[in-house]
């Protein structure tokens, strides 16, 4: 893959505003291919707002946001679908589709490609291999416990192949021993060359990713010291 | 494809019992949008039956004098009018059928006063106008006055078009409430797979593949509830046919409720219609609502 001007994401100096609050403002952030990085910060300073910047969500009240390259303000609403097909999504609460299984959580995205069972069968089944999941590929998301859903959303947000995971808070309900492995699982598809941006609170992830660490608190962004170097602290 | 994977399920609940209500509306409105739609058929050929023959006919009364030679040269006179087909002097007998109803069987009192009549049968297209037989009278010194039938066929054609235009309006309210009710529903239907919308919309489906989702299950849901309205309308217009009592004499007042090809084609056509609209309502409200997201 060529090198992206912008990177794969560059904020430039982007503000979001609620009516008259500003959430933040004049934010600048760029993430190179491959990386791994977490965005931590306080509640209600704004992670999940720029994270739904990158995945066109919500437009942002002022600046420039570039995703994969592109201007997302000179996307047309007919070409956005191609581009979040490119972006894998990891939701605070999964987002899974209680009536369907586990597999059909995971194949939506093929389906909604217009992919055909017979084609996507096998790669949905070993993703749910990779992710530990290979015996509930038939139980319904309600009935599978919070690391499993979590697990599932992760292979829904990977099975497009994305060049870029964004997740929030994907070991929010989850406990150590589930976010060590969703935490392996992030590691090896950002040795794969995917780009990773995580929202999280999870000092513990943090410490054992060997992500960069950027904080979003005041409505600034500022670069946390190496994940490392807290180990350390 | 692999063995292990299960059977794919639909990307909406294949049933959603919060559709039972809409079901039951759609199908309840599609049983009056038949019956309104059937009215108006029926008033059409009502309008027919009670036209038909009138507007050929013509009768002369001849108040005076009671001459027999002198009302026969003036049917001659009539007949050789354009347009007019036959001229013929109704004679005693048929005078004295005509009013056994009212008068019973006797024949007609010899110092009655009745008028001679002359009933004429003309091309509708080329009749003669009342003046001008009121003249061909007056030519021959001869009292009596023109009832021309076309004046009552006109009125009931105007009554039947009247009962019909109702008949089709009634028709266009309940399609278009058919219609709001669906878009009403299909809103209540987005609102409440919000999750579906909203998930679909952020792994990249398209707006179209979303709303084709509702559009085929809210097509699916016209097409079987606007057959139910259907069949419930058709039952009950063959339920009127058979428990209607015999009136083989009224047959010229009354239009034939047992239905023909054409109202089983038209009441066919109902739960397409229905269909239809539902899918084109479930389509645009939520594209619309679609495009109000980024």
């Amino acid at each position: 893959m060529t090198a992206q001007p912008h990177g794969i994401v560059e904020l430039d100096r982007v503000a979001v505003r609620y009516g008259e609050q500003a959430v933040f403002a004049n934010l600048s952030l760029r993430l190179e291919q491959g990386s791994f990085t977490i965005l931590t910060g306080p509640s209600g300073a704004g992670k999940t707002s720029l994270l739904q910047l990158l995945y066109l969500a919500q437009p942002p009240s002022a600046g420039r946001v570039f995703v994969l390259g592109r201007d997302l303000a000179g996307v047309k609403r007919a070409e956005r679908h191609k581009l979040r097909r490119r972006i894998g999504v990891v939701f605070q609460e999964h987002g899974l589709l209680d009536h369907l299984s586990a597999f059909d959580n995971v194949a939506l995205p093929l389906r909604a490609a217009g992919q055909k069972p017979k084609d996507y069968a096998k790669d949905v089944l070993d993703l749910l291999t990779w992710v530990g999941l290979r015996d509930k590929v038939a139980a319904l998301a309600p009935s599978l416990s919070g690391g499993e859903r979590q697990r599932v959303a992760i292979a829904r947000a990977i099975v497009g192949k994305p060049n870029l995971l964004i997740a929030d808070e994907p070991t929010g309900n989850v406990d150590a021993e589930m976010s060590g492995r969703i935490l392996r699982l992030f590691q090896e598809l950002s040795r794969r060359g995917v780009t990773i941006l995580i929202a999280s609170h999870d000092v513990n992830f943090m410490r054992e990713s060997g992500a960069r660490i950027i904080r979003l608190a005041d409505g600034a962004l500022t670069e946390g010291p190496p994940a490392r170097a807290m180990e350390k602290a | 494809m692999s063995k292990d994977a299960p059977k794919a399920l639909p990307i909406l609940p294949a049933k959603d019992g919060r559709e039972t209500p809409l079901f039951a509306v759609v199908m309840i409105l599609c049983f009056c949008a038949c019956l309104a739609g059937l009215a108006a058929l029926a008033a059409g050929r009502a309008a027919s039956l009670w036209t038909a023959g009138l507007s050929t006919g013509v009768t002369v009364r001849v108040i005076e004098p009671r001459d027999p030679a002198k009302i026969a040269d003036l049917a001659a006179a009539f007949g050789a009018l354009p347009g007019v087909t036959e001229a013929r002097v109704i004679s005693e007998a048929e005078l004295s059928e005509l009013l056994e109803p009212w008068l019973g069987a006797g024949g007609l009192p010899q110092d009655a006063p009745i008028p001679s009549l002359i009933a004429l049968e003309v091309d509708p297209s080329a009749s003669p106008s009342s003046a001008q037989l009121i003249e061909i009278m007056r030519a021959r010194d001869v009292r009596g006055e023109v009832d021309g039938h076309d004046r009552w066929a006109q009125e009931v054609l105007t009554a039947a078009g009247q009962v019909r235009g109702v008949a089709f309006g009634a028709l266009g309210v309940l399609a278009f409430a058919a219609a709001s009710v669906v878009a009403f529903a299909a809103r209540a239907g987005l609102a409440i797979r919000r999750d579906v919308v909203e998930t679909l919309h952020l792994i990249g489906a398209r707006d179209g593949f979303i709303a084709g989702l509702f559009q085929w299950r809210y097509l699916r849901l016209g097409l079987s509830a606007g057959a139910f309205g259907a069949v419930l309308a058709l039952a009950s217009v063959f339920l009127i046919a058979a428990t209607r009592p015999s009136a083989a004499d009224r047959d010229w007042l009354l239009p034939s409720f047992s239905p023909d090809l054409l109202d089983i084609a038209a009441i066919a056509c109902a739960p397409l219609l229905a269909g239809a609209i539902a899918m084109l309502t479930a389509r645009v409200t939520v594209l619309q609502q679609l495009r109000r997201k980024l």
